[in-house]
């Protein structure tokens, strides 16, 4: 079954003050599974982050057409969840707050988000830290957070923007971790934008290549490395360099070439 | 004030202290800055004390005429008369109140006009202009109006005082809202937010520490507002008690009036700064002084 599917879809930032119109997007298609986990990777500036804008349905295309299980997007679209790359914890609540918020937006009365809450900031190892303002967390316990409040709504859909980019290697690992088991667990289908071909090629069934903006895909690469698998295994295998190899021979052409 | 500052500091870090540091505060660290605070609050005392001493010797000695300057006894000894007639208790509370209203309606309208302005653009663009201008206005120019329109009591003071903390606060909080980053707002709403709880849920609150400053540096105009009404036209107040003894020549009166004043403020001040703790203590330290 088709999760997403988009359909020559275009996006043009329309220049304000009169400023030229930035064209962002050049008809794009592609489809994904259900459960599939598919990356996002090209140059910076390439559209990655304008499609997660498109699914999340924050941002409507300019041409073309996304579809959610067959269904066209409009709107948000309440199975659709986004982690985005910036912090973005609500700054005066703490973690528990924060991890309660999709509850308490959809009206759940507070004895019943909390248990689920509370299992959710154990998962990730959060335990202790329930009554902390984000600011006196560390940069990777605040994407933790951010990833189970979203993750607690149980999306059937997951979008990702570079949501590790921000954090030390170690921690990216450890995150890593933690979004595979969750995802395993979860059943649910991701589409994650990084500029890290390493860590597209670690965490994917598959990963799109974009080219320079305005952002087409260049190819489609089927990630042949066995499931399960852990976010560090996928570099002892040999198909980890092929892939490698071919997903940087592509992005290089597209950042050399002017 | 600074106990309640150590205290608050000292709760974040013991809650987070202990992992992020891998101690806890030790309690010698603790008592020593107790000790400085203390010494700090006697040093001050101490120079206000000098100050008075000074005060009071240049004018026993007749090196200044007590008819201008009085001197800080004879303006204890009207302080403790005119508290214990009640009559000063009675200003303050006049002033006080017509402050405390003042403010009160200034700020709501304020708050509720900026919030509007933020959100509608359009009407933004449409009255900006005519805000600044109303607000370059000096309003003590218009006291002599206001106290037309409303009479020599209470109504005429408040208006004043409103006039004056509505601006600050409309300008405030217009940019709080400009100031609310887009990003949470996009979160929230992904996570199924209406457009009400977006601003329920993140406006709002991002606004408060803006909304705060503005009620912060209002409020001693609040008291401005009040005390010019009183000047023009009452029958009480400190403003009154103030020019009252001013006609007199009884400068000790005038002191008297003057101190109630400034204790008013800080005690105001204050009562801000503790408010402000409770509902922003989600800020960090560094970002409260």
């Amino acid at each position: 079954m088709i999760a997403i599917e988009l359909a020559d879809v275009r996006k043009t930032f329309e220049g304000r003050d009169g400023r030229q119109a930035v064209p962002a997007l050049a008809e794009v298609s592609f489809g994904v599974e259900e459960g599939q986990f598919v990356s996002l990777v090209g140059p910076s500036g390439c559209g990655k982050s304008t499609i997660l804008n498109l699914l999340s349905g924050l941002a409507r295309p300019s041409g073309g057409k996304i579809a959610i299980r067959g269904q066209p997007l409009q709107g948000v679209h309440p199975d659709i969840g986004y982690v985005f790359q910036r912090d973005t914890l609500l700054p005066w609540r703490t973690v528990r707050e924060n991890v309660c918020l999709a509850a308490e937006l959809k009206g759940v009365p507070r004895a019943q988000r909390e248990p689920e809450a509370m299992a959710f900031i154990k998962k990730v190892g959060l335990t202790g830290f329930e009554h902390n303002y984000p600011h006196e967390l560390s940069g990777g316990m605040r994407k933790r957070a951010e990833l189970i409040r979203t993750l607690i709504k149980r999306p059937s859909i997951l979008l990702m923007d570079e949501p590790f980019g921000a954090l030390d290697a170690q921690t990216r690992y450890l995150l890593q971790e933690d979004l595979l088991r969750m995802w395993r667990e979860g059943q649910s289908t991701i589409v994650f934008v990084t500029h890290d071909i390493g860590e597209a090629i670690a965490l994917s069934d598959r990963v799109l290549v974009m080219s320079r903006r305005p952002g087409r895909l260049l190819v489609d690469v089927r990630v042949r490395l066995p499931r399960p698998r852990g976010a560090t295994d996928a570099q002892s295998f040999p198909e980890y360099a092929e892939h490698f190899q071919e997903i940087w021979g592509v992005l290089r052409e597209q950042l050399t070439a002017l | 004030m600074r106990v309640w500052h150590h205290r608050d500091f000292d709760g974040a870090e013991s809650s987070i202290g202990p992992y992020l540091l891998g101690r806890h505060p030790s309690w010698d660290n603790e008592a020593m800055r107790e000790l400085k605070g203390v010494a700090l609050f006697v040093a001050r005392l101490l120079l206000v004390g000098v100050i008075l001493a000074v005060w009071e010797a240049a004018v026993r000695l007749k090196l200044v005429d007590a008819f201008f300057t009085s001197r800080p006894s004879a303006i204890f000894a009207s302080f403790a008369e005119g508290l214990a007639s009640g009559e000063l208790l009675n200003h303050t509370g006049v002033t006080g109140a017509e402050m405390v209203a003042g403010w009160a309606l200034g700020g709501a309208l304020g708050i509720a006009t900026g919030f509007l302005l933020g959100k509608f653009e359009s009407l933004n663009t449409l009255v900006d202009p005519i805000m600044y201008a109303l607000n370059g206005l000096p309003r003590v120019a218009l006291a002599p109006l206001f106290i037309l329109w409303f009479g020599i009591g209470f109504t005429s003071k408040v208006a004043i005082s409103a006039s004056i903390v509505y601006f600050v606060c409309v300008f405030a909080t217009y940019g709080g809202i400009r100031s609310v980053d887009h990003a949470l707002v996009q979160a929230v709403r992904v996570l199924g937010a209406t457009e009400l709880q977006v601003n329920r849920k993140v406006v709002l609150p991002s606004c408060l520490p803006w909304i705060f400053s503005g009620l912060k540096v209002s409020v001693g105009m609040a008291l401005i507002g009040a005390i010019v009404g009183e000047f023009i036209g009452a029958r009480s107040g400190v403003g009154y008690y103030i020019s009252h003894s001013a006609s007199l020549f009884d400068t000790a009166g005038v002191f008297v009036g003057v101190f109630l004043l400034m204790a008013m403020a800080v005690a105001l001040n204050e009562l801000i700064k503790l408010a402000e703790r409770r509902l922003l203590k989600w800020r960090p330290p560094a970002a409260e002084a």
